[in-house]
């Protein structure tokens, strides 16, 4: 298990000395947006896995929080949303801006596609790959300030015969959970890719 | 339990590295918070509203004894699972606290007060 959850914090050191090539993003409209909270949607699904939309989103917080913004709790939006008739999340991406701005109150929404979700089974070995796309949008004026996608990977060190035995497959969707929380982090930290930092981090106005 | 901490410590440590190098610890104390909304999530009903206040509670504390801010949304949670455990006024308290922490979450919790007073809970 502690092996596992190495892998990905590897990959991720990998990411960073790799982040010197890539050109960073266009942040002009970031800028001028000045978002001070973020609503993060329930991710919309494109994964054959069930779990997934909840797996995500409940590993969005902690990496947004971490920038310097506040994050609508996200438990509480969703409750809300289903008791106004929204009850998946490709309902709640249709709701208008406005009405989202109206009984939220948040400056910027986060919607997010699980492009991928799952276990690559080999025969000796597997990979947990998780796969995010996510677009912010300025709640005011519905513009989109921010773009990215990233792609997380974990090994897990069972194959295929013993992903066959049921307890496998249920330590294995612990592996994926683990694994769209390294996507999470991915997709927002990264400098010069991700979200800037916000109004409550020390850095805020520096990136 | 212990299970959970594990798997938080190397996200925590990861989050710390790319935020930057200069920021050398979190913002926020990070516990039971987002595992607990996974656990309620992906196992409906494991996580009862006692169950959910007790571990909401125990991150206020252990965010108190080592001098770091409740993150974000966990005042909130908190007074959620009051609600639904019938407690209205604790409820309130906490739905009160989020918005004098975080002022970015008035409007949400203004409604879920009001949502309150519309529909008292005893």
């Amino acid at each position: 298990m502690k092996m596992l959850q190495v892998f990905p914090v590897i990959a991720l050191l990998g990411l960073l000395s790799g982040c010197v090539t890539v050109p960073p993003k266009d942040y002009t409209a970031y800028r001028e947006s000045k978002p001070r909270s973020i609503l993060v949607l329930p991710p919309l699904n494109e994964s054959t896995e069930i779990g997934a939309t909840y797996s995500v989103l409940t590993t969005t917080t902690m990496p947004i929080a971490e920038l310097g913004y506040y994050v609508m709790p996200v438990a509480l939006v969703d409750q809300f949303m289903k008791e106004n008739g929204l009850t998946v999340a490709g309902e709640m991406h249709m709701a208008p801006l406005e009405k989202l701005r109206e009984v939220f109150g948040c400056d910027a929404v986060l919607y997010l596609t699980i492009n991928q979700f799952g276990s690559k089974y080999q025969v000796l070995s597997s990979n947990v790959i998780v796969q995010l796309s996510g677009k912010l949008i300025d709640c005011r004026t519905g513009v989109t300030i921010w773009e990215g996608t990233t792609t997380a990977v974990s090994q897990g060190q069972s194959g295929l015969i013993e992903a066959l035995v049921t307890q496998v497959i249920n330590k294995m969707f612990d592996v994926a959970h683990n694994t769209a929380a390294m996507a999470s982090v991915q997709l927002v930290m990264p400098k010069g890719q991700g979200l800037l930092k916000g109004p409550r981090h020390p850095e805020y106005g520096s990136d | 339990m212990n299970h959970r901490h594990v798997a938080l410590l190397p996200l925590i440590a990861a989050v710390v590295l790319l935020a930057g190098c200069q920021t050398a610890r979190p913002l926020y104390y990070w516990g039971n918070y987002e595992g607990t909304l996974y656990s309620g999530y992906s196992k409906p009903g494991s996580i009862s509203p006692d169950e959910g206040i007790a571990r909401m509670q125990e991150d206020l504390a252990k965010a108190a004894a080592t001098g770091r801010a409740p993150n974000p949304g966990l005042h909130a949670q908190l007074g959620f699972y009051y609600l639904q455990a019938g407690n209205g006024e604790a409820a309130r308290a906490e739905f009160e606290a989020e918005k004098a922490l975080y002022p970015e979450s008035a409007t949400l919790m203004d409604r879920m007060i009001s949502k309150l007073q519309a529909a008292p809970t005893s």
